[in-house]
Order: structure tokens, then sequence, then C-alpha cells
């Protein structure tokens, strides 16, 4: 009885690679802190010198929110805008959410490229003559042109299906980091030498600021009213947030405390970053010089009015306009990543045709979506003309609209699953048997009411927004329709993409075991989708560090015929291991699945933890035969499999509800 | 590594307990007839004949071992008995198996004490005796008598 395992079939995807919160924190801040460079400039065209003030107000009010993101992290680990309004207000209401959230990434890869072409078109400006060419290039059409190719480079990089590393982004926040320490150790010189006056709080509201307010004589732009109009000209200094959500699941073991820390690290970056540099400029820089001369490159205006040499500011303002195209450009692919992974979602919702996800023959990536992104974002970077004020107009409608929803759906979702969670936003004020959850409630009011504003101050990002999610609702609508939606397959409470998952064939076991090097191995075997108690059970309390898990699933074929791709496997198979790569997520965890085609099950799995040197065998229960049958086969296999010199130990675990059996090899 | 002493197949089987017949039988149910009918004197006391047959009846429609050297594992766990006992039974002539197409030369039935304490010996047993016999049906059956398997067992066990 000579039966060697031959043939391995080892599964990789880049979701079982997970992150610490310093790269999680990084990869969303090079687009959330991005804003800094662009949302004070436009904040003071808008409404005046009070500009710095609700700048260093909206980032105050991002750490609320980023705390509201670490409960809904919580309760989803894919989660995002769209999952949580599904689950809690259904498929409409999502849909309306997730057509603002497209709306949003739409227009921050314009305003992001828009703003690094600025930065470099203004920087060209002075730099120029310095090397006696004294064409001038006005810094709008540098912006356009430099924003399109920008555009067309990551279309290009997408549809390769080059993934975004999160090194690259430590790279750049630390670059950026650098860049803020230097801006704010010169402010601190410049204030110490120059003095400084506090700016003042005074508003001085633009037509075009007020909106259709400006025909309400009896709506004064005063007290509370300013606070709040102004409010809403800031917050397109939150755009970003979202990619928490999309970052969560990347972020490893242990998961709630690691996405405190993110939370913590993206709060005091962005706070200083934006918030500070934001305030120093209006302290530093005459607002009147803000305006005519700095408000569409902010920190390069800090960087030339510092009391230091003048090659000294153009060192620093290079350094500026380098860590401004670092990070703007990264923003303007987390735009396209973002838009592809939510439009991705939607199709496999049944909400889009799934023919807009058909996979490029060469690359396999979703090129059609990326396309269509792509070409959506070139079509408003050239309707804007490079004018960023426009672009500033438009944009806070997508950012404030999915944050109102994701808020509402936090507080519905209080009731409406109201089991433990891992976090929960504070404040929360217990009523008889039911606890109100007043900090979201609160929350939620304040940027409702920014939102309900806003429809009436900014125009352009009003009826842009608005016409724009009728008609994505009714694109939806109208395909959802023609494809006779069927009820969705996956669990309520999760929505599992079908991505990427690559399949590689090892000829002999060993050379898939030598990968393994931890201290110690696990072997779990997995078969029924359903029933991963134990494995649930294996990430939960293993040190992430120390151990191997590997999750082995055994195909049992009688003619060992040998399916090459994922595309092949059952489709209860697929959703194997899907929820393998959920668990996995959940904790954070790495596990490596494989799989072996076999017509005895018990013997494959014997043999590979002999051949592994695995320390620990852990299975579910067995429906059909019981536990305890279950191990007198384990038992008898294993007189089989054993070899004459095993002189060690492997532990193995039957686990299943609430119940444990251990039994040696030795 | 010495295998735990009280799982030895040698410290729960006599020579007396193995029997060598030139004559196959004609299925697995007459095996385990046969199994029954030299275990049952011993265990009298703790089980009526037809309860022994009724569960041995369960025990070989829920979970068979047999494997495609010609060994056939059989075992049941009984309430009261306070010690493992095990059977061997060589047969020259094979029993046919027509589900997988094997020939049976050896059978080996093993009873069990029915108790939580001991059903981790129980497993070991059931391993010792799958890894003893493994790869021995053939040089087994060429052996004369029962002594000669009982020594045969002993060499292995250690």
């Amino acid at each position: 009885m000579n039966r060697e395992v031959k043939k391995v079939f080892v599964l990789t995807t880049a979701m079982l690679s997970f992150i610490s919160f310093w790269k999680a924190g990084s990869v969303v801040l090079c687009d959330f802190a991005s804003s800094a460079y662009y949302a004070g400039g436009i904040a003071a065209k808008a409404y005046g010198s009070a500009f710095p003030y609700f700048i260093l107000g909206v980032m105050l009010l991002s750490g609320f929110l980023l705390m509201a993101y670490i409960e809904s992290s919580s309760l989803f680990v894919r989660g995002g805008v769209y999952v949580m309004v599904k689950n809690a207000m259904g498929k409409t209401m999502a849909k309306i959410s997730v057509a603002m959230l497209l709306f949003d990434y739409l227009l921050t890869a314009p305003i992001s490229a828009i703003s690094a072409g600025l930065y470099l078109g203004y920087l060209l400006e002075v730099v120029l003559p310095h090397f006696n060419i004294h064409i001038h290039f006005p810094p709008q059409t540098i912006a356009v042109i430099f924003s399109i190719l920008v555009i067309l480079y990551f279309l290009r990089k997408n549809i390769k299906g080059v993934k975004e590393s999160s090194e690259d982004n430590v790279k750049i926040i630390v670059f950026v980091g650098f860049v803020a320490v230097l801006l704010i150790s010169f402010s601190l010189y410049t204030i110490y030498k120059n003095g400084f006056k506090l700016p003042e709080f005074r508003f001085s509201f633009t037509d075009e600021s007020l909106g259709v307010l400006k025909y309400f004589d009896f709506i004064k732009p005063v007290g509370l009213i300013a606070i709040l109009i102004a409010f809403g000209h800031s917050i397109l200094a939150l755009s970003g947030l979202e990619t928490l959500a999309q970052v969560y699941r990347e972020i490893e073991d242990p998961k709630i405390i690691n996405l405190k820390k993110t939370v913590i690290f993206i709060f005091v970056f962005a706070f200083i970053f934006t918030g500070l540099l934001t305030f120093f400029s209006s302290v530093i820089i005459p607002y009147d010089k803000i305006i005519n001369e700095y408000s569409e490159n902010l920190l390069s205006g800090l960087a030339m009015s510092f009391a230091i040499d003048y090659k000294l500011r153009i060192i620093l303002k290079t350094l500026v306009v380098v860590s401004a195209v670092l990070i703007l450009v990264g923003a303007v692919n987390t735009a396209i990543v973002g838009a592809n992974g939510i439009l991705n979602r939607i199709c496999e919702d049944k909400v889009l045709p799934d023919s807009l996800r058909k996979l490029h023959p060469l690359y396999g990536t979703t090129y059609r979506i990326i396309y269509v992104v792509a070409i959506l974002q070139i079509i408003i970077v050239i309707l804007s003309g490079g004018n960023i004020f426009l672009l500033g107009e438009a944009y806070a409608f997508g950012v404030l609209w999915s944050l109102t929803f994701n808020l509402l759906s936090l507080i519905v979702l209080r009731f409406k699953k109201n089991e433990e969670r891992e976090w929960k936003f504070p404040f929360n004020i217990k009523v008889y048997d039911y606890e109100i959850p007043l900090g979201l409630i609160i929350l939620f009011l304040f940027v409702f009411t920014l939102s309900f504003i806003n429809l009436f101050t900014k125009m352009i990002a009003t009826v842009s927004g608005i016409g724009f999610t009728i008609v994505l609702y009714f694109a939806f609508s109208y395909f959802e329709k023609k494809q006779n939606t069927i009820e969705d397959i996956h669990k309520i409470d999760e929505n599992i993409d079908e991505e990427k998952i690559n399949i590689s064939t090892e000829n002999e076991v060993l050379s898939v075991v030598k990968n393994f090097t931890k201290p110690q191995k696990i072997l779990v075997a997995v078969k029924n989708p359903n029933n991963l108690i134990h494995l649930d059970a294996v990430l939960k309390e293993v040190d992430d560090n120390l151990v191997d898990v590997v999750v082995l699933y055994i195909k049992v074929e009688k003619g060992y015929e040998y399916a090459v791709n994922f595309e092949r496997l059952l489709p209860e198979e697929k959703e194997l291991f899907k929820n393998v790569i959920s668990i996995s997520e959940k904790y954070g965890k790495t596990v490596h699945p494989i799989m072996i085609f076999s017509n005895d099950p018990v013997y494959s799995i014997l043999s590979l933890a002999v051949s592994g040197s695995f320390n620990r065998i852990v299975m579910g229960v067995s429906a059909n035969i019981g536990s305890e049958v279950q191990l007198e086969n384990i038992a008898i296999k294993w007189g089989l499999v054993r070899p004459k010199d095993f002189n060690s130990t492997i532990e193995v675990n039957i686990i299943w509800e609430r119940r444990k059996l251990i039994y040696q090899l030795v | 590594m010495v295998l735990n002493r009280s799982a030895l197949i040698s410290n729960i089987i006599t020579p007396d307990d193995i029997i060598i017949r030139d004559d196959g039988f004609k299925n697995l149910d007459e095996i385990v007839d046969f199994f029954i009918s030299k275990a049952y004197p011993l265990i009298s006391g703790i089980i009526t004949l037809n309860e022994l047959k009724e569960k041995a009846k369960k025990q070989l429609s829920s979970t068979l071992t047999v494997f495609e050297n010609g060994f056939f594992l059989f075992h049941l766990k009984l309430k009261k008995l306070d010690n493992f006992k095990a059977f061997i039974i060589l047969t020259r002539k094979p029993t046919h198996y027509d589900k997988n197409n094997y020939d049976i030369h050896l059978s080996f039935m093993l009873l069990s004490p029915l108790s939580q304490n001991m059903f981790d010996t129980h497993l070991k047993i059931l391993s010792n005796a799958a890894g003893i016999f493994k790869d021995s049906t053939h040089l087994l059956i060429s052996l004369k008598t029962p002594l000669e398997v009982y020594s045969y067992i002993i060499s292995k066990s250690k």
C-alpha cells in the first residue's frame, strides 16, 4: 500500500498577505493626506480668511469619522459603503450610495492630478528662467496635459494588473513626512523671526460659494449658518477615508487593535500635515497673496514665504512639488483602483452586466471597467480645463453623501444587527432595554446638515452629482432587471469578490512544504464551505509569526483528472476557498491553501503531515460518521502511513461547535 | 520509539486466538460469524449472543476496513468489557470481497471496552494492527502454526 502524494496544487492570492498598521495607514494617507495640497487654497477662495480654522476643524471631524470606520470594519471585514448600506437599508439605497461614491472616485483622480500638475506648472514658472528658458506655459495647460498622461499611465498599469504596492505607499508617506517636518520647522523659524498674527476669523463668501442661498435674503451667511457653509466648503479635505474600509481586510492580526493604531496614525499625520500646515500657511502668507498667487499651490507658497535665503526656498519648493506629485499621483491610482473595485462588486451583484467584467485575455484584469473609469476621468480633466476650483466645487458631493449614508447605515445596523461588536463608537446611552447610539446620531446629524447645506451652496456639485447619481441609478436598475437578477448567493453579511486566485502545481509535496519555514506547522483539512469552525478556531489562537497554517482541500477523484484553473472547480469548491480566504482576512493571519487529488483523503492528509513535518492536524467533525469513527479511521490509516523511523508526535484535533477531541499520533 | 505497552497486539492476543485455515469463507458475514463464535464464550457473561450478532451486523453495515493487500480489520466496542481482546484468522484460500474486488486472507477482530478512558488505547491498537499487518499478508499465510504468527507479531511490536 504505497500511495504517495504526487501532485499538489498551491493556491496563491494577494489577498492572503497581510500588512502592518504602518503600511495600512500609508495606503490610506496616500489618498487622504493628498488633499493638503489643494483643500486650503480652495477653501480660502470660497469663504475667506477663516479657512485654516475650518480645515483644522475638518481634520478633527475626520477623527470621529475614522472611529465610525473602526466600528463598520468590525462588522464586515470586506466592508465599505456598498456593503454597509445594502445590509442596513437594502439594495436600492446601496445603489444610490455607490453611485455617489463613484462620483467621488471619478473626481478624485482629476482633482489630484490637476493639483499635482499645477504644482509642477508653477514650479516650472520659477525654475525655467534660471535655465534661460523663457517660454511661458500656463500652469493650467500643464496641469491638463500632465493629468491626462498620469491617468493614461495608470490605465495601462491597471490593465496589466500591476498592483499598488503598500511598500511604495510607505516610501511616499515617509518622504512626504520628511517634507512636512521641513515645512513645520521652517514655519516655526519664520514665525519666530517675523512674529505672527492669528488669521482673522472672518467670512467673505463669494456668490459662487453661496450658491442659491444668495437668492434668499432671510438666510444670512452669519453665525452658525456661516460656520456650516464654511465647513461644507472645507469638506473636500476628507476625501480618501473610504480607502480605510477597503484596506481593512489586509491588516494583519490582531485586526481591530491594528486598525485602531492605523486610525491613530492616519489622524495624527493628517491633522499635522493637512491641518497644521494649512494653518501655518495662513499665518505666514498674507491672505491676499494666498488668493492672488498661491490658491492653487498653497504649500509651495508656504515654502516661498519662509524667512530664509531665496535659493533655499526654491529647493524647498522643489521638494514640496516632488512630494505633491508623488502623493497626488498615488491618489489618482487609488481612485482608479477604488472605482474598479466598486464596479466589480456591483457587477457581481448583478446590478451591472457581467460582460463589463470580462477579463483581459492576457492579463486577466477587468479591463473594460478600467477603460470606462479612466475615460470618464480624462473627460472630466478636459472639461475642467485645469480649473481646480471648478473641480473643488463638484468634489464634496460624493464625499459627503457617501459618508452620510455610511453613518446612517451604522446607526440602523446597531438595531438591526445588535450582536456584540469588537469595537463601538462611543457615547451610547441605555434606555430600558435599548442602547441608543447617541454619539453616532450626533455625528450623523452634523454630517447630514453639511451635506444638506452643500446642496444649496455648491451648485455644480449638486447638479452634476445628483444628475450622475440619477443616471447611474437608472442604469443599474435597467441592467439589473434585464439580467433577471437572482438572489445574492453570498452570505448576507459578507460580499466576497471572485478575485483572482492562482493555481500552481508542484510535482512533489516536499517542494511545496519547503516554503513553510516557521517553527511550527499546522495542517487544517477543509471540505465543507459551511463547516470551517475548526479553521476559525485555529486562526483565532495561532501566532502568525511562529506557525505556518496550511489549509488542505482534498478533491476526491477516482480518475485523477486534474483541473488546471480555478474556473473549472465546482461552485462549492470555489465557495470553500472564498470562505477560507474570508476567515483568513477576518483574523489577518496568513494561510497557505493547497489542493490534492486523492481517492483516500485521510491517507493523504496523514501522508502530507509526515512529509511536511507538521506538528498538528486539525479537522472538522464528519457529519456522516461522527468524531469517534473519524478518529478510528485516522488511527487505522496512521498505522499504514507511519514510517518505521518516525520519532515524533503529531497531534490530531477534531473541532466542532464547543467541542474538541485530541489524539496523539506517535 | 517504543509503542505504548497496553496497545501492543502481543499483549491482547495469545497463540490460541490465532486461527489458521486452508479454506476461505463465503463472505465477510461468515468471517464475522466465525469471530463471534470464538469470542462469545469469553464474554457470554456481559452480552447475549443475539445482542453480539446485532452489534456486529450494525458495525459491518456502517464502517468497514478492508485493505487491498487482503487484510480485514473489524472492531467492536462493548459495555462491561473490562479489557481488550483480539482474534486473528488466516486463510490460505481467500475470501472474496465483491465491493472492492479484494481477496481477504487475514482478518483481525478487536473487542474493546466501551469507555472514554480506554478509547485512546483502542485507537492505538487499531493503529498498531494496521501497521503490523499492512504489508505482511503474504508472509503470514506462508507460516505454518499460530505460534509462528504470534512470534511475528511480537517481533513487529518492538
